[in-house]
């Protein structure tokens, strides 16, 4: 089932002086239960559209459907917000509480959810993303990784269908970034949440299910992440840089050393060259 | 005008329930020219440490000397250590406040008493070296700029004082792999010009390739202090200390952990490469 489409979406960002398209014409699907990863350098509107599953920004032209509701209809407005929950880059812009369970509260009080399911709520969001030990402590005290975890619980428990992540790992370090991929994985798998993840980083996409990549408000290549990542064509016009395992793959097979099926993990790397050694 | 930094100690809110120990016994001596980058897990202690190479934080216990002199003495000209210690923080590009490019770049110059003349140069010139042109955004308002310009504006910015000394606190964050290609080329291009690099990163890759030498901070101590090559050789305390190596070197490891013998220095992409190759007889 098709939980979110867009058809032909333009948006534009009006100025004094200029009328800059930041989205050209986005054709999207994503599947219930489905990774789907949105790439792109900065600026190619990603973020942009991220803001459109949550009727953020609507459309200009074009048509753009959430849990299949129009997402530019005013009456749905509410009902898709709780349907596609929004996760930022900056945690520290996403936490409104001093204390990390009154913070995840927030959202289902103020859909005027009753209190005993509240606590129950709460309870089940920080234990999925592992923070239920810290329901007492006070946000600011916690890692760039922990704070992640709660704002997701935070949007965990408003009970959304879809999660949106708009570059959540950009202002963590390497362990919080593990941490925070980690989780988002699980919401997937686990608690088979639909979700978008918008990143610049191409090993971030590799455990997708799908691919879309964007350049100049535009979708330039969508597919399974091994058959996006393996077409240079793409990756070089993308102004990305790939994977390593790729990376390594045809720098190889430019000296003449072809490792058979292009890898996209550093463990699939290290075993085909182990193969050939 | 080398940095010494002799014995620091600095606790966060001393006395208090949630007093934190961000320094323990650190120091360090920095030569002119070098480009070092300084690695560690959050909370190890090592923003704390360039605030205070900046003088912008006083320790409890130790010295910071610039050029031999000691920054936190009474009787110092901090004026000095503003003009030769250039900052850039993280996502600088909050920092922008003028109403034009211009005069954004033009404020530290200005505030330092320079003529007119010499602060258009300066502009110009600090502009340039971030890769814009004086004539062609000069006019404009930062705020209309894209993210990765603004933070390029910033840094000009602090380029404009021409200091002898830039450091950075993970300054490619958040910027896409183009925009980390360009800013790490004109750090390097800024290094081979003579300014002492001090960078605060977790791009173990770009440390790799550009760095000379990297501390490595654990639980507010400098625990390495080398080379690239002799610090990432270490993966496995790295690892222990949350930390990882570059790219290239995490495969040799594996590789390594698989049987083939990968020599520890290979940390870079091209050795890696060169390496494979030699061993399957291509090259």
């Amino acid at each position: 089932m098709e939980i979110i489409t867009a058809e032909n979406v333009k948006f534009s960002y009006t100025t004094e002086t200029e009328i800059r398209f930041a989205l050209n014409g986005i054709d999207f699907s994503a599947q219930k239960g489905e990774f789907v990863c949105i790439l792109g350098h900065n600026g190619s509107g990603k973020s942009t559209f991220a803001k459109h599953i949550n009727a953020l920004l609507v459309p200009r032209e074009g048509k753009m459907t959430v849990a299949g509701m129009d997402t530019s209809r005013e009456e749905f407005l509410w009902e898709i917000r709780r349907s596609a929950g929004m996760v930022f880059q900056n945690p520290d812009n996403q936490i409104v509480s001093s204390v990390v369970e009154e913070d995840v509260a927030f959202g289902p009080e103020n859909l005027g959810v009753p209190q005993p399911e509240i606590v129950e709520r709460v309870r089940s969001a920080l234990a999925a993303m592992e923070m239920q030990d810290y329901a007492k402590r006070a946000p600011h005290m916690l890692s760039g990784g922990q704070k992640q975890r709660v704002a997701i619980a935070g949007v965990l428990a408003m009970l959304p269908e879809i999660i949106v992540f708009d570059e959540p790992t950009a202002m963590l370090d390497p362990s919080g970034r593990a941490e925070v991929m980690d989780a988002i994985r699980d919401l997937n798998r686990i608690h088979k949440k639909t979700v978008v993840l918008i990143t610049h980083y191409m090993d971030e996409a590799v455990d997708a299910d799908s691919v879309y990549i964007m350049k100049d408000g535009k979708i330039i290549g969508r597919g399974a992440p091994r058959d996006v990542f393996r077409d240079v064509q793409i990756l070089e016009s993308s102004g990305l840089t790939p994977p390593f395992a790729v990376r390594m793959y045809y720098a190889l097979k430019e000296q003449g050393l072809d490792l058979g099926d292009c890898p996209l993990k550093p463990e699939e790397l290290v075993e085909q060259i182990c193969r050939l050694l | 005008m080398p940095i010494v930094v002799e014995n620091l100690f600095f606790t966060y809110m001393k006395g208090m329930p949630f007093a934190h120990i961000a320094l323990d016994d650190v120091s360090f001596r920095m030569e002119d020219g070098e480009f070092m980058g300084i690695i560690g897990h959050t909370g190890c202690g090592k923003s704390t440490l360039i605030q205070m190479a900046a003088g912008l934080l006083k320790p409890d216990r130790g010295r910071v000397f610039l050029d031999g002199e000691d920054i936190n003495a009474k009787n110092y000209d901090r004026k000095k250590l503003r003009r030769r210690v250039g900052v850039v923080f993280q996502y600088p590009e909050y920092q922008l406040f003028e109403e034009t490019v211009e005069a954004d770049v033009a404020f530290g110059p200005k505030k330092a008493g320079l003529s007119e003349e010499e602060t258009r140069e300066r502009v110009s010139w600090a502009l340039s070296i971030v890769g814009m042109d004086a004539e062609e955004v000069g006019k404009l308002s930062p705020f209309e700029l894209s993210g990765g310009q603004k933070r390029k504006v910033a840094i000009a910015g602090v380029l404009a004082n021409k200091p002898g000394v830039l450091i950075l606190d993970e300054p490619i964050a958040g910027l896409d792999p183009a925009g980390r290609d360009s800013f790490m080329n004109f750090i390097l291009r800024l290094n081979e010009m003579g300014t002492s690099i001090i960078m605060i990163s977790h791009n173990m890759d770009g440390l790799a390739e550009y760095a000379g030498r990297i501390l490595v901070m654990n639980e507010s101590k400098i625990v390495m202090d080398g080379t690239p090559k002799a610090v990432f050789a270490e993966i496995e305390k790295l690892k222990e200390m949350g930390l990882g190596a570059s790219e290239p070197r995490e495969v040799a490891h594996m590789l390594l952990q698989n049987g083939i013998g990968v020599p520890k220095d290979i940390i870079r992409f091209n050795e890696l490469k060169a390496f494979i190759l030699d061993k399957a007889g291509k090259s």
